[in-house]
């Protein structure tokens, strides 16, 4: 089991590889066996979390340029090979030439600067976000919880989940109009389904055993609930709650680009692409990435791991 | 009045998902356990031995008859029942104390004498050094002992135990074997055992036990007098697990066909 630094690509459906022969953990070990003192049979081998880093950095830095790579040869095929002068299809020199005057030269875009197109972003995500984690937890308790409610929960959330985000526009344009509720709202109703389907699920999957054991000691229905299920559905709930952060950081930008709401990164998109300034389209792109991904492999990794570690339930270690 | 009584009980369950079928597990037993007694139930596996213990911790209903306890129909699970599973069953997430702590949760007590009695439950098997730890620490021998512990804080007045030591190694089984041995003989509580092996049930019990394959219905009894030798080498011993080997339903075999109740 590889220490985990930083970067965590791993995912539910891409689990630590265990199938991968990894001759370099034996090779590491096998320096050290000489160590050995006396009947004991833990070897003192050193921290492995510099070398770990430096391989997490080493591995994230070649996937990072093979995106590069691929963007360069892209634009390079089309502007030169290709040679449609009307239109340039902006390189990722250009587009991080620009990113750095958004960033630290004071550029502005559409009027604001990048700082407030991201805080107008991020503050209609973490609004829709908290709201449906909200609503999330307490409908995915109630059904995970309640066989009766179940079989008929389940139906209006699995209708709800087979609407594309920006399916939800007419109505959101109903209830709020044009502007940013209405972006709000369809971030909201992708994310909460999401989430309401993962804890429901998530506290269905805690082990029959483990439910009869806590009855067997005495335990009521809240008492059961607060400290057996929610516990063990724990690492369930904040991976719904992954996954629902990062559908609503796709879908918040997707509903800033329809909805007009004057401000944003979504909104930045659409603009700058109307204005034909593609390279300033294509920064957005890449801050709406990097945002994305702090907010996944970063944030949400680390709070699993450290959910993982508080209840006993590492993977290995 | 028996501790616990069963009373002409049968279960059965859907075989299908169209539950147009269902297939008998226990079929009209009765069956009475006295106070102080070590009962084991054994019999070739699918015979119903777990089943019929589910039923009288009260995690399922039957579907025809009574459980009677202490006079009483079983309805729910009670802290007065307790249970070892066959499979691990401790909260990763809390201490070994805490999982221990955990069975005195529905009696008033202070915290200090929640922590005294668990303390005391844990070094009765050998644990008390462990307090602290989690589960996944912990050996499987070590996980079932924390189990048996809870029940020692819990003091339930029946204990059922559900294969609790099968999934270990023959050395650590033994150890633990004779440990609820002594356990039982200190508490004078009754325990029923679940076990399929005539060895472990002649090692432990005061009566064994024998059900018949599905449908299980009970063969045969044997009562055990307690101050009988339980070496395996007496000759009393070896005659005893001779007729009992010879008395159990020859296999398990897919030959045997369930009785099914087409609806």
């Amino acid at each position: 089991m590889p220490i985990h630094t930083g970067l965590d690509f791993r995912t539910e459906s891409m689990p630590a590889g265990e199938i991968l022969f990894n001759g370099d953990d034996d090779a590491r070990i096998a320096k050290h066996l000489g160590s050995r003192r006396g009947p004991d049979s833990t070897i003192t081998i050193g921290s492995d979390r510099p070398a770990a880093l430096a391989r997490t950095t080493m591995t994230f830095a070649i996937g990072l340029f093979i995106v590069l790579m691929i963007w360069q040869v892209f634009a390079w095929a089309y502007n030169d090979v290709l040679d449609r002068a009307v239109l340039r299809f902006p390189a990722p020199l250009e587009t991080f030439a620009m990113l750095w005057d958004f960033l630290f030269e004071g550029r502005t875009l559409l009027g604001y600067t990048i700082y407030d197109h991201i805080m107008a972003s991020l503050g209609r995500w973490m609004v829709a976000f908290t709201l449906a984690t909200a609503v999330g937890l307490a409908l995915g308790s109630v059904i995970g919880y309640s066989t009766a409610l179940f079989p008929i929960g389940i139906v209006p959330v699995s209708v709800f989940q087979m609407i594309p985000g920006l399916a939800w526009l007419p109505i959101a344009l109903l209830l709020f109009g044009l502007g940013s509720n209405a972006a709000v709202f369809i971030i909201f109703a992708v994310s909460s389904v999401v989430i309401t389907i993962g804890v429901a699920g998530g506290i269905r999957r805690v082990p029959p055993v483990v439910i009869r054991a806590a009855k067997m000691m005495g335990a009521d229905d809240p008492t059961l609930f607060r400290k057996v299920l929610i516990p063990y559905a724990t690492v369930d709930i904040i991976n719904s709650l992954r996954v629902g952060m990062g559908s609503a950081w796709r879908v918040l930008i997707a509903a800033e680009m329809v909805v007009g709401t004057g401000i944003g990164l979504g909104y930045a998109i659409t603009m700058t692409k109307d204005l034909l300034n593609y390279v300033g389209s294509f920064a957005c792109i890449v801050i709406i990435c990097i945002i994305g991904l702090l907010l996944d492999k970063v944030l949400f990794a680390e709070v699993e791991k450290y959910a993982r570690h508080r209840l006993g339930m590492e993977e290995g270690y | 009045m028996p501790l616990i009584e069963v009373k002409r009980v049968t279960k059965a369950y859907y075989t299908s998902r169209r539950k147009d079928r269902a297939r008998i597990v226990l079929d009209d037993v009765s069956l009475q356990f006295r106070d102080n007694e070590f009962v084991c139930l054994i019999g070739p596996s699918g015979c119903g031995k777990t089943t019929l213990l589910n039923l009288m911790a009260g995690f399922e209903r039957p579907t025809a008859g009574e459980i009677l306890y202490k006079g009483e129909k079983v309805m729910a699970p009670s802290p007065e029942r307790g249970v070892v599973f066959q499979e691990y069953s401790l909260f990763p997430w809390m201490s070994v104390l805490d999982n221990v702590r955990f069975a005195l949760n529905s009696k008033e007590l202070s915290g200090e004498e929640k922590d005294d009695i668990a303390l005391r439950a844990l070094a009765m098997v050998n644990l008390a050094d462990s307090a602290d730890q989690r589960p996944n620490l912990l050996s499987g021998g070590m996980k079932q002992r924390v189990a048996v512990a809870r029940l020692l804080a819990m003091d339930p007045d029946l204990w059922l135990m559900d294969e609790p030591f099968s999934s270990l190694d023959e050395q650590t089984r033994k150890k633990l074997d004779s440990d609820i041995l002594n356990i039982w003989r200190v508490k004078r509580k009754t325990i029923v055992f679940v076990t399929h092996s005539v060895d472990e049930a002649l090692h432990l019990a005061t009566r064994i036990i024998l059900f018949s394959q599905s449908p299980g219905q009970v063969i045969k009894e044997w009562n055990i007098p307690t101050m009988m030798s339980r070496d395996p080498t007496t000759t009393e011993i070896i005659a005893l697990k001779k007729e009992i080997t010879d008395a159990m339903p020859a296999c398990a075999c897919a030959d045997v066909r369930p009785i099914e109740i087409r609806m």
